[in-house]
């Protein structure tokens, strides 16, 4: 009996401390993560509206900010000089792997000024690579009116190509773009921003 | 001298991956491309020279009957203390290696390590096996990793290598590329010492 007490209080010793060690590198940690993580979403934001200075979030009309591929969770209004420049949508779609995090950035001229993946769990090199530039930047300048669709063969004026091997995702990511610009085009586009 | 034998002993002779067969599910996980293998590998030594460092100095404290829990906990405190402390002042890094982090809770070699050598051996001597295991796992990782992102992107590291007219082989970055690779990695090396033997 004492040597079952034994053990568990040794046992109980090296969780405690571990426990301790634990709480300890949360508290050193946590302002340093939060800050990190704003950084990343600021620079998400900078990354897809460049010519912005400053950005201030929007309130969201809830029933046009989902649909059952993607939801938009942030929208900010992108200034300069005071005067809105664009709009940037944070959104998370149903990707492969599962949640997927697209930030999306339009500007007063209908266009798409840029797309970025932010956070997201597709395939290593497959799925992954909608992360990559010569994915991504075939959105910059495409027109807001209609929907962009995506293809396995040369793009064309309302296309995306899609990486090969990797629909799903580049279907996640193309379903985020055109939820935001359906959002663009229906309320904010009309003043309902404010 | 001894301690060059441990480190060389976790390179060649008893190499995790290729002798040892351990660590088989991040193993096959993340070596779609070379530079996740390098990645893993290496937060796995960190980890992994630690964790035999703590496991030999409490020894003589860990009661054996509950010495495997013992050293879960061991292992997990490590890993999620480097997860937070990356996240905090390594964004860059965190980022290409965040998600490989805890993943390496759960690989055998640390709890293997831990049990077959750390809780047996001098603290100095469990940290030269940590290191040796360490290089012998990240260097097996990069050479699947390399294989596998040669044949399935015709790439390594991230360079074009393979002539334009190559046609990667897109189920090399699959998992069935994992187990085709690793198996005639595994006989491969198995004929080639088997005649040395």
């Amino acid at each position: 009996m004492s040597d079952i007490l034994k053990i568990g209080l040794k046992l109980f010793i090296i969780t405690a401390i571990a426990a301790m060690v634990l709480g300890i590198t949360n508290l050193a940690t946590q302002g340093p993560i939060e800050q990190q993580r704003i950084n990343t979403t600021n620079l998400a934001k900078q990354t897809v509206l460049p010519q912005a200075e400053e950005f201030s979030q929007v309130d969201m009309v809830a029933e046009s900010a989902e649909n059952d591929k993607a939801k938009i969770v942030e929208i900010s209004a992108g200034m300069k000089d005071s005067e809105i420049v664009g709009y940037t949508f944070k959104l998370i779609a149903n990707g492969y792997g599962g949640d997927l995090e697209v930030t999306v950035g339009i500007n007063m001229n209908n266009k798409i000024e840029g797309v970025q993946i932010g956070e997201h769990s597709e395939t290593p090199g497959l799925g992954a690579k909608i992360v990559e530039g010569s994915f991504t930047e075939q959105f910059n300048g495409k027109d807001i009116e209609n929907p962009l669709s995506l293809t396995k063969n040369t793009p064309g004026d309302q296309e995306v190509q899609a990486i090969s091997g990797a629909t799903v995702s580049s279907d996640a990511v193309n379903n985020g773009v055109n939820l935001a610009a359906q959002y663009y085009r229906d309320i904010l586009r009309n003043g309902g921003g404010k | 001298m001894k301690l060059l034998k441990i480190i060389k002993n976790g390179i060649i002779t008893e190499n995790p991956t290729f002798r040892l067969v351990l660590g088989m599910c991040p193993t096959l996980a993340v070596t779609t491309a070379a530079a996740n293998g390098i990645g893993m590998g290496l937060a796995t030594a960190f980890v992994l020279i630690f964790s035999n460092l703590v496991v030999s100095l409490l020894k003589d404290f860990i009661p054996k009957q509950v010495r495997i829990p013992a050293y879960i906990v061991i292992a997990a405190t490590f890993v999620t203390v480097v997860d937070m402390i990356m996240e905090a002042y390594f964004p860059v890094l965190y980022k290409s290696l965040g998600l490989f982090i805890p993943l390496i809770v759960v690989n055998c070699i640390i709890l293997g390590r831990a049990e077959a050598f750390a809780s047996k051996n001098t603290p100095l001597a469990s940290v030269a096996d940590g290191i040796g295991m360490g290089i012998g796992f990240t260097l097996s990782l990069t050479l699947l990793g390399i294989i596998r992102e040669l044949l399935g992107a015709g790439t390594i590291f991230g360079v074009k290598v393979m002539p334009q007219a190559f046609n990667p082989a897109v189920i090399m970055i699959l998992p069935p590329g994992a187990f085709i690779t690793l198996g005639l990695l595994l006989g491969l090396l198995n004929k080639l010492t088997a005649k040395t033997e």
